[in-house]
Parts: C-alpha cells; structure tokens; sequence
C-alpha cells in the first residue's frame, strides 16, 4: 500500500512539472522574439560591425526596440553585410527611418541604431522584390554622426554651445565647414578617424570639434567604469578581468586624446585653447581613473610582496 | 552538525584572508615656489611633454641602477609635466608673445633613486627654443638636477624633487635669456 501512494506523488509531481515546462516555452515563443516581432533586413557598407553578435541589443531615441536574429556576407551586394534584426509590435520603422552602429567603448559590444529622418513618411512595411523582409537604409558614415554629437551637444550644453558659437563665428564658418567637408570625404570608418585628425592637424577648427565629442564618450564611459570599479567589492570575481581588459583597452584611446589636446593647447587661437584644456582635464580625469584601475586586485589584497616604495608600509 | 562547522570555519578563514588598514594615500604638490616671471621678453611655453613612464601621477622611484617603479601610497596631484608646464610659463611666459619665440619642453626623467639611503630626486627635462615662423629650431639641451632627498621616502623625495625643479627652471631660463637674445626685440 505504502509504495504505491509515493509513485502515484512521483507521477502527478512528473506530469505538473512538464506541463509548466510546456506552458513556459509557448509563453516564450509567444513573447518577445516571437511571432509578433516584426523582421527587417539591413545591408551595411560602411559602417564596421565589430562587436555585433546575434541578440545585440536595437535601439530607436535610446531605447531598446528589439535584437539582432543574425548576420551573413551578402551574396547580391559585394562587400556588405546582410543583419537581420527582430522588433517589437508598434515600432515606428518609417521608410526613411536608416541604421548605424555603435560601439560601447568599455565593453566593445555594438548596437544597432534605428533613427527616423521624418516622421512623416510612410511606415516601412513592403519588401522590396527579391527580399524576405522590408529593408531598412544604412544610415551615415561615423564622421556624419560625429558632426551630429557635435550639433547635439550645442542644443544640450549651454556652455558647449557658447564654444562652439564661438568657433563657429563668421571669420572661422568657412574654413570649418570645409574641414568638415574634407573629413567626411576621407573618413570610412570610425578607426580612421583619429588617424585623419592627426594628419590635419592644422585644420584645428575640425580637430577641435573631434576632440571634444571624443571627450564626451570618454566622460560617459569613465562614469560607467567608475560604478564598475565601486561594485568591485561585491563582485570581484567577475568584474576583475572584465575591466583590466577594458581599462587597456581604453588607454591607447585616452592617450591619443592628451596628445592631441596638448597640441591644441599650444595653438594660438584662445578659444580653442580654452576648450582644449577641459578636454584635457577630462582625458586625465579619465586616465586617472584608469590609472587607479591598473589593478583591481590591489585594492582588495594589497600590494605584492616587496612592491612597496621606500618607507611605505602596511600597517 | 558537519556542514555547519564547516561553513563556520570556512568564514573564519575567509575573515583572516581579508586585509587589515593600509597607509592612507597621499598627495603631493611639485612645487620650485616661482612666483613672478622674468624680466626679458617673454616667449610662449607650450605644453610640457613626458616620456610615457612619467606621464602619471604616479611617483616614480629606482631600488637599482636601469629599473623604475612606482610609489603605492604615494602620488603628484596632477601628472608632472602639467605642473611643469604651470611654472615655466609663469616664470618665462608673462605676456603675449605671439611673434616671438616658442619654448618647448620634454620631461625625461623624474625619480627618487633611492639605491641608497635617503636617495636623491632626479629631474631631466630637454628643451628647444623654436622659431615658429621660420619653423626651426634654434637651440636644444638637455637639463638635468639632483638634489638630495630629505629621507628616505616619497615626502623626503618630493621635498627634494621640488629644489632640484627651481633649480632646474633657472637653468633654462638663462638658457633661454642667452639663446633668445638675437630674437629679443
């Protein structure tokens, strides 16, 4: 009697269980990447896709609209890459709505970024003959969205706006805009960015601008390695090797920050050496917090062994 | 009964493992005390450079003869060459100097050697005196002061690195005086 009451508990605990593991995955298929999402194809050309994986995160005005299903070489369109990203219901894909990427400094990883260029047009529903789903347009080269920081940062920042003003007074507007025109004629892609700011250089209207929208991702992400490094304590493990690769990373980009800050700096014209010097305090700032970040694990063990300077000691 | 023991003795190890208060970290100014520029025709002081080891605020120091390494506790408040820069512009710099001569400056070296005790503060810095219209460089050399440290640790080393820069700075601006003389107006 005693043995057959347990297997039927066995038994109905064995079918509850599986009927809840079958209830979960219709929940999930039916949620999210499911059927409802709505499928688009986007070839790039120009932009790199560094750091992109299948699941990357979508993003239209900042947030996260859907992921990326995945990506090939394309066949039709040589030297493009064909991504296919998955988004929810009710996203606002117009026919002039384009894409770019964008690479988080820290961690490398790359986004997708979906913005509308008129939210008049039409919502972006056919597809185009031969395509399996609507086709969303690349947007521009990063030289183009570095000029957009830079018009962004006019509208956001009072005070970066009164610099930029100034730069941009009539005697200095002509050279800017064909600084500008020749930087978007040359740059591709975002790691030449920097080499063209260095080859310019005397162009330091443009080199100005550059540094500065530099220096403003670099402050985003010092703050983001800083709340990294507080919660150090509670997750070293984890965290340890995460930020000395970041933290290396970053060096060789804050480095060629200073440089070229220190080279403004020596330039005549005031107003670009005022910029130039709170750029420079926040390419130091941020090295600084690199420099701490060295190694985290001193923090939380201490020095090595004989590491110490002469009369340091532990107390 | 075991696996709570075991989990109790696991925690008081893990407790002895954690390290105990450190030397608090200390900051410190690199300071010759200028306090008012020349009197001969200024010249525009661009920005001091560094040699990569030296562009931190770390404090460097030398147990033995060809290694360098960094104080822990220890640090400048801004990295050397910015405070440099601060003073060998308020010391030859003093006004507009817009056609006049360039200096500019390179930090080689700035360390406690302290292979004996109480060390000594060592300070190189290269110069060159530069026509910016010309675009050519009209004199260069290497400047170089060592003062002895105060003792045998990093406020013996500053005290003895902010002597040997004043000296240092008096040393290019005579330099300087004699080279910029043709171009003096």
């Amino acid at each position: 009697m005693e043995p057959e009451a347990k297997y039927t508990l066995v038994g109905a605990a064995a079918l509850i269980l599986v009927a809840l593991l079958a209830a979960a995955l219709v929940w999930l298929k039916s949620s999210g990447e499911g059927r409802d999402a709505h499928r688009f194809k986007i070839y790039f050309e120009k932009h790199s896709l560094e750091g992109l994986e299948p699941r990357s995160y979508v993003t239209m005005q900042g947030m996260k609209v859907g992921s990326v299903t995945g990506f090939r070489f394309s066949a039709s369109r040589k030297g493009a890459v064909e991504v296919f990203i998955s988004l929810d219901p009710g996203t606002p894909v117009r026919t002039s709505t384009t894409a770019t990427t964008e690479r988080h400094l820290v961690t490398g990883l790359a986004t997708v970024r979906l913005a509308n260029g008129s939210e008049d047009s039409p919502l972006l529903t056919e597809s185009p003959e031969g395509e399996p789903y609507p086709v969303i347009q690349e947007g521009g080269s990063p030289m183009q969205q570095m000029t957009d920081t830079v018009s962004q940062l006019a509208l956001s920042a009072g005070e970066t706006m009164r610099r930029i003003n100034t730069t941009l007074a009539p005697e200095n507007i002509a050279a800017f805009t064909e600084i500008l025109d020749n930087l978007r004629r040359v740059s591709r892609r975002a790691d030449a960015l920097l080499t063209k700011a260095d080859a310019t250089f005397d162009s330091l209207g443009g080199a100005a601008d550059e540094v500065r929208a530099a220096a403003v991702a670099l402050k985003t992400d010092a703050d983001t390695l800083t709340k990294t490094y507080a919660s150090l304590g509670t997750d070293a493990a984890a965290s340890i090797g995460e930020i000395r690769e970041a933290v290396r990373k970053m060096s060789a980009d804050v480095d060629r920050l200073a440089k070229r800050a220190d080279a403004l700096l020596a330039s005549g014209d005031e107003d670009l050496r005022d910029t130039a010097r709170a750029v420079r305090a926040a390419a130091e700032a941020l090295g600084n917090a690199a420099g701490r970040m060295r190694d985290p694990r001193e923090v939380i063990y201490g020095p090595p062994e004989g590491g110490l300077g002469p009369g340091e000691k532990t107390r | 009964m075991k696996a709570v023991l075991g989990i109790l003795l696991a925690t008081i190890l893990a407790a002895c493992a954690v390290p105990g208060p450190r030397e608090p970290d200390r900051y410190f100014i690199l300071d010759a005390g200028i306090t008012a520029p020349r009197s001969g025709a200024p010249v525009v002081v661009a920005p001091t450079t560094a040699a990569g080891f030296y562009d931190t605020q770390d404090i460097a120091y030398s147990r033995a003869p060809g290694t360098r390494e960094y104080y822990r506790f220890n640090r400048w408040t801004e990295r050397p060459q910015r405070s440099i820069h601060a003073q060998l512009a308020a010391r030859l710099g003093g006004g507009p100097a817009r056609d006049g001569l360039r200096l500019d400056t390179n930090l080689d070296e700035i360390y406690h050697d302290a292979s004996e005790q109480p060390g000594t503060a060592r300070i190189a810095i290269t110069a060159e005196l530069v026509d910016p219209a010309g675009r050519t460089v009209l004199a260069r050399r290497t400047f170089s002061r060592s003062v002895p440290a105060a003792s045998y640790d990093a406020p013996g080393a500053v005290h003895g690195f902010n002597r040997a820069l004043a000296a240092l700075i008096g040393d290019i601006e005579a330099w300087v005086a004699v080279e910029a003389r043709p171009k003096a107006r």
